[in-house]
């Protein structure tokens, strides 16, 4: 054994050792970030689907055909001001100018969610248009189906 | 006095001298290769997580691009609900020309998005949605969606998302 052979191999054994740490460090590092993500994702879910169930609730204040779209908008942003987010999330609800749509922004960290939802959607809002004609569901199922593009 | 007799090695010299650098690069190697699978395992789980966050955001464009068309028929055209969408142009027109129609089909704005299919049953409907592509090179993804039909008067209830289609072709 010759002192250049032991030099040679101690560098090389120091050399990929500090390599090997610098990246199981980066990977460390690369970990608990992406364990805090997941985390915030999975909370971002859970208020997602807190903020859908809250908004479906039958037991809450009623929406329907008789309430205008601002006034049926006002219920929908009053029935989750009522309810309080998850822990770690941060919920703002906006009312667009002019859209009667409201927006539900959710954040936890750096991650972000957003859901739209229309008033008009649960079940309609004001007035029948004037022109609606009957159309029996029946007959126009009867009459046959199918997707196609206009 | 005896004479100096040389000790000789168990081994040849090039063995005796080349041990200790083959083991060296060795244990390099393994701690190198060991290092890099640790980072694939860690760079595939980042993917996931990054793939989850992706199909949130789809989910949430889909969703309300499904309130805003649901929203709209109710509001404006409620005699397409019980009509597949093959017969909106002629058994439509009724309450929605044309025009109507085509924005219906392609909602603009920024949760904007496509009906692709609208297949309607006596209490419910299937409504398969497209939403417009995010960003440049974006994909455009479908969702399915079920919709409750109210016949007197004609009103759908709440989409409800079914899950997640693929993306346009």
């Amino acid at each position: 054994m010759s002192l250049v052979e032991l030099l040679l191999a101690t560098g090389l054994l120091l050399g990929s050792s500090a390599a090997s740490l610098g990246v199981w460090s980066q990977v460390s590092a690369t970990l608990v970030k992406d364990r805090q993500t997941l985390e915030q994702l999975a909370g971002l879910e859970a208020e997602v689907q807190a903020v859908e169930a809250r908004l479906q609730d039958p037991n809450q204040d009623p929406l329907g055909q008789h309430l205008s779209c601002p006034e049926q908008l006002q219920r929908l942003v009053a029935r989750l001001e009522n309810q309080h987010p998850q822990a770690g999330v941060v919920r703002t609800l906006e009312t667009p100018a002019g859209s009667e749509l409201l927006l539900i922004r959710l954040r936890s960290g750096e991650q972000e969610r957003r859901r739209l939802y229309s008033p008009a959607a649960f079940g309609g809002c004001g007035e029948l248009p004037a022109n609606l004609p009957a159309v029996d569901p029946a007959l126009a199922m009867a009459k046959g189906g199918g997707d196609g593009a206009i | 006095m005896g004479a100096i007799v040389p000790r000789k090695s168990p081994l040849p010299p090039s063995q005796e001298s080349g041990f200790v650098l083959p083991l060296a690069l060795g244990v390099s190697m393994l701690l190198l290769l060991g290092s890099l699978s640790l980072q694939t395992v860690a760079l595939q789980g980042h993917l996931d997580q990054v793939s989850q966050a992706s199909r949130g955001r789809d989910e949430d464009a889909l969703v309300g691009a499904a309130q805003r068309l649901v929203g709209e028929l109710n509001r404006r055209h409620p005699c397409l609900l019980p009509l597949p969408l093959s017969r909106w142009p002629q058994d439509g027109q009724a309450c929605a020309g044309l025009p109507q129609q085509q924005a219906l089909l392609g909602v603009g704005g920024s949760f904007g998005g496509r009906l692709i299919a609208w297949h309607p049953d006596l209490h419910q409907a299937e409504a398969l949605i497209e939403a417009d592509p995010t960003g440049p090179g974006g994909i455009a993804r479908r969702a399915a969606f079920s919709v409750a039909l109210q016949a007197d008067p004609p009103r759908a209830l709440s989409p409800r998302l079914l899950g997640l289609r693929g993306v346009a072709p």
